[in-house]
């Protein structure tokens, strides 16, 4: 018998039965037979096949537990880690597990941050309590993806707060626009303040 | 971007991402660096970097480092400034690139504990490799160039006389 099968004939006897309870919240034999359909088949889409690794990384937690019951429905072999040890060791021990698929809680994000690009094995981090829109995303890309520069544009720092009264910015690029007459920019502003040629451009030189 | 190199060989392209220069009444009065985080390198060994930044740092040839301000500062920006100030008749080619080999000259005048370094790269070259960037992309436009090995990416294609060296 699959360690699933013990799930299903308690819940076949006593759906609304307590199944798995912690600090008051608990979880019925049923529920966690849905939860353990979900997982499996979220396992299923991400490429697991029967007889794939999967570890959990969490605390005593129903739904992390159900997990474990998501797994076995899978046919996938569940990897005990522990979160207590030290990040270097669960990467070793993830890695000697071929383990595939890392489930874990969002507190523990930071140790999976720290492992994640030393284990090539895995392909699907699943985060359990934290919503896919928000927080740090590391690796929605490749390293190589030209896609990494558009995105990279999207949190870059404003200088505009920087700036005291009068101030303007300038690119060094745009010093190089011209416009339908052929007048350049960098031409304009020189003649702006009305210094000598030789002294605007020593002024930028310096600076820059 | 001479002292960034000369001091620390903390080497970016000044694009607007990178540096933008702060004008009072149209003169450049200072720059701000933002965002040196994306396409930047250490290239000394020697600067020291916070654990957490360490990925920033590249291995580059010696000979390949002033390529750097050759390349992504003369090449990519200051010599199209030239022609420009030429053509609306407020500097010759001659007396753009005489103030900024000044500028150049009083930089390092001013900062004599980088000597050993002005000598190691010499600004003052008279030619240095082209390196064409435009290259990189037209090779493969689904896959940037790897920036934790950016040298290795590059493609050389004879050299240009270097303007500085008047």
């Amino acid at each position: 018998m699959r360690l699933v099968d013990y799930l299903d004939k308690g819940a076949s006897l006593g759906p609304d039965a307590a199944c798995l309870t912690t600090d008051g919240e608990t979880l019925s034999y049923a529920e966690v037979q849905q939860l353990s359909f979900r997982i499996a088949a979220g396992l299923a889409a991400s490429g697991v096949r029967p007889g794939g690794k999967v570890a959990i990384l969490a605390a005593n937690d129903p739904i992390a537990f159900s997990c474990v019951f998501g797994i076995s429905r899978a046919g996938a072999i569940w990897c005990p880690i522990n979160p207590s040890n030290e990040a270097a060791e669960n990467r070793e021990l993830l890695d000697q597990f071929d383990c595939e698929v890392l489930i874990y809680q969002a507190a523990f994000a930071p140790l999976v941050n720290r492992i994640r690009d030393a284990l090539p094995k895995v392909h699907t981090f699943v985060c359990l309590d934290q919503d896919p829109g928000s927080g740090p995303i590391p690796h929605a890309t490749e390293k190589t993806s030209p896609y990494r520069k558009m995105l990279s544009s999207l949190w870059r720092e404003s200088p505009v707060p920087m700036l005291d009264p009068g101030e303007r910015l300038a690119t060094m690029a745009s010093l190089l626009h011209v416009d339908r007459h052929g007048a350049s920019l960098v031409a304009a502003l020189i003649r702006g303040p009305g210094l000598a040629p030789t002294v605007w451009l020593r002024a930028s030189s310096t600076r820059t | 971007m001479a002292h960034s190199f000369y001091a620390y060989e903390l080497v970016f392209m000044p694009h607007g991402e990178n540096l933008i220069l702060v004008l009072r009444d149209a003169v450049p009065i200072r720059v701000i660096m933002k965002d040196i985080a994306e396409e930047i390198a250490v290239l000394n060994p020697a600067t020291p970097v916070p654990p957490a930044a360490e990925r920033v740092r590249a291995e580059v040839p010696d000979d390949g480092k002033l390529l750097s301000i050759f390349t992504d500062v003369f090449d990519c920006i200051v010599r199209f400034l030239s022609p420009l100030l030429d053509r609306e008749g407020l500097l010759t080619p001659a007396e753009f690139w005489s103030v900024v080999a000044d500028a150049v000259r009083d930089y390092q005048a001013a900062t004599p504990e980088l000597a050993d370094a002005f000598a190691k790269y010499d600004i003052f070259a008279p030619a240095f490799a082209l390196s064409c960037l435009n290259r990189l992309q037209l090779r493969n436009n689904q896959q940037m160039v790897d920036l934790t090995d950016v040298a290795v990416f590059l493609q050389f294609v004879g050299t240009l006389d270097n303007s500085l060296c008047g």
